[in-house]
């Protein structure tokens, strides 16, 4: 009853923003994507409340509430997603900056490509996810383990999205380098990376995709060491159905707010594409 | 302070350009196996501060003379001379426009013409002025934040002019320039590539289609054939600067070139002219 006032309540003060508050267009945009979230939790609200069977699986939004309130004051949930996070951004640094450089190795040394080339197709087309078993032998369950596994995750894209960017660039600018007499160092800041920057920000959002969903998987695996999968892996034990919503929803959340900067970033970095935008 | 000055600003020195000379070159393509002469025996003297064209049908070598004397490939049999030494590779000397402007996408207008002033050794200050002198030679004043995609054709064509003679190179190549813009930016843009050379002066030699355009601009029309490119008649246009296009000599000498150009045979087993501007990359260790 509470949860359908507050949710009757929440569309009513949007509608008032809408009116009053918003005159700019992102915000216009921003309002836009939170309609569709805003419909699915009405239609959750409602479905909890058709009996108690539903309410098992769809929990009222108050016992939602009550329960992320809980998990704050415990000051339980902060720990847990700082360790989540540390481990994506960590494995990301790590799995990136060996993937651009690695990729860039191969882009511009054509025997590093011939002879890292097989070695590296063949480990890119097994799943992370059978790794595991054989990092789990050689490591044990530890921290390393899991940043090794997440960094895995995030370093084949980066390279293969950097080889290819540098691989891109056209004849004619290269030509230019050369009548403007640039010599290697010159050629590759100004001209190649420039022309492989979009293809490795679009590597970067997929490998921040990755290293976040990789994280999420391999805490449930690893399980040493706090985080948000360990949270949901208790509560699952404990049945309780309303921390596994919580944490699932933070989890999206987070990588939500995680693709958004890269994409706020490759706006930035791209501005001068011509892009169809 | 005496005339010249007051008509060139300082940053605009008269360079005067400089003499080449191109002595019995030869260029052979490879291409599967097969060899496919490209030019034979190519005889040229350009006189400091001339301005040549050169005209002929499609895959006669026009464009690959021109990547010779520029330097940007060095396989071939003779001597190309300027002012005196042979050249070897590219440099700051010889400067070019090409059919696409070529202007990096990811720098601005300012950007573009200051990256050919990278390997100059000169003080930032100058380098700016140098820059911003060039950018207002071609009327590109205003625009010099602009990114390549929000120019029109002709003007991104002047933003690689401006970027080819930043360097105030001694000869300045064209191959094609206005190839790709519309007929009446073209007109606009010759008419403006004469007032530019009129300001420096230098030696330039310019390929194109458009014999009308080879016969308003240059004091010599060089006409070569293909298969081999050969220069087959070297037609002087004996007309003094700034010329008047509606000039009749202009439209006789025109249609003199144009006669001599059709009667060529046209050979339909011609490689496709584009086909031959790529000749096979090089192997090397390093991809670039």
């Amino acid at each position: 009853m509470a949860g359908g006032a507050a949710a009757a309540l929440a569309r009513a003060l949007i509608e008032v923003g809408i009116s009053n508050v918003v005159t700019s267009k992102t915000w216009k945009t921003l309002l836009k994507g939170m309609v569709l979230p805003a419909l699915l939790i009405g239609a959750w609200q409602i479905l909890s409340g058709l009996g108690p069977r539903y309410a098992y699986a769809f929990v009222p939004l108050d016992t939602l509430f009550s329960s992320l309130v809980e998990l704050i004051q415990s000051g339980e949930l902060w720990v847990h997603i700082a360790a989540s996070l540390g481990t994506a951004l960590k494995s990301l640094a790590i799995g990136g900056g060996i993937g651009v450089l690695l990729g860039t190795a191969m882009a511009v040394a054509r025997p590093i490509d011939i002879a890292v080339s097989p070695l590296y197709h063949a480990l890119r087309q097994v799943p992370t996810l059978g790794l595991i078993p054989l990092i789990g032998l050689w490591f044990g369950n530890s921290e390393f383990s899991k940043i090794l596994v997440v960094s895995l995750a995030t370093f084949e894209v980066m390279t293969l999205n950097t080889y290819e960017g540098l691989r891109s660039v056209e004849r004619k600018y290269f030509e230019v380098g050369q009548v403007l007499t640039f010599n290697r160092a010159q050629i590759f800041w100004r001209i190649l990376l420039p022309v492989a920057l979009p293809s490795m920000l679009t590597g970067l959002m997929h490998a921040v995709s990755f290293a976040w969903l990789a994280t999420v998987g391999v805490e449930l695996l690893f399980t040493v060491g706090p985080g948000l999968s360990v949270i949901m892996e208790r509560a699952q034990m404990a049945e309780r159905m309303d921390t596994v919503i919580l944490c699932i929803s933070i989890i999206g959340l987070l990588g939500l707010c995680m693709n958004q900067l890269c994409v706020l970033l490759a706006r930035r970095l791209l501005r001068w594409r011509n892009a169809v935008d | 302070m005496n005339i010249r000055s007051f008509i060139q600003p300082q940053s605009l020195r008269q360079s005067g350009g400089a003499g080449l000379s191109i002595r019995a070159v030869d260029k052979v393509y490879r291409i599967e196996g097969k060899s496919l002469p490209v030019l034979q025996n190519i005889d040229l003297d350009v006189r400091p501060g001339e301005f040549i064209s050169i005209v002929g049908p499609s895959g006669c070598g026009k464009s690959t003379l021109l990547r010779l004397v520029l330097g940007l490939d060095q396989d071939y049999r003779g001597d190309i001379i300027l002012d005196g030494e042979r050249i070897r590779g590219t440099s700051l000397d010889r400067g070019i426009v090409f059919q696409d402007h070529r202007l990096f996408p990811w720098m601005t207008v300012q950007q573009n013409v200051e990256l050919a002033l990278l390997n100059r050794k000169l003080p930032a200050d100058r380098k700016r002025e140098l820059v911003a002198s060039h950018i207002e030679l071609v009327n590109l004043k205003g625009f010099e934040q602009a990114y390549p995609h929000q120019l029109s054709g002709g003007m991104a064509q002047r933003a690689a002019i401006a970027r080819a003679l930043v360097n105030e190179p001694k000869v300045l190549l064209l191959d094609e320039p206005l190839g790709a813009l519309d007929a009446l930016t073209r007109v606009h843009l010759q008419n403006e590539l004469q007032r530019i050379w009129l300001r420096h002066r230098g030696t330039v030699i310019m390929v194109t289609h458009d014999v009308e355009e080879a016969v308003f601009l240059s004091d010599r029309v060089i006409i070569m054939s293909a298969n081999p490119g050969t220069i087959a008649r070297l037609v002087p246009v004996p007309l003094p600067h700034p010329r008047d296009r509606s000039a009749p000599v202009l439209r006789r000498l025109k249609e003199e070139i144009l006669s001599e150009l059709t009667q060529e045979p046209f050979d339909e087993n011609v490689l496709e002219h584009r086909d031959r501007q790529q000749p096979p990359a090089p192997r090397s260790r390093f991809v670039w």
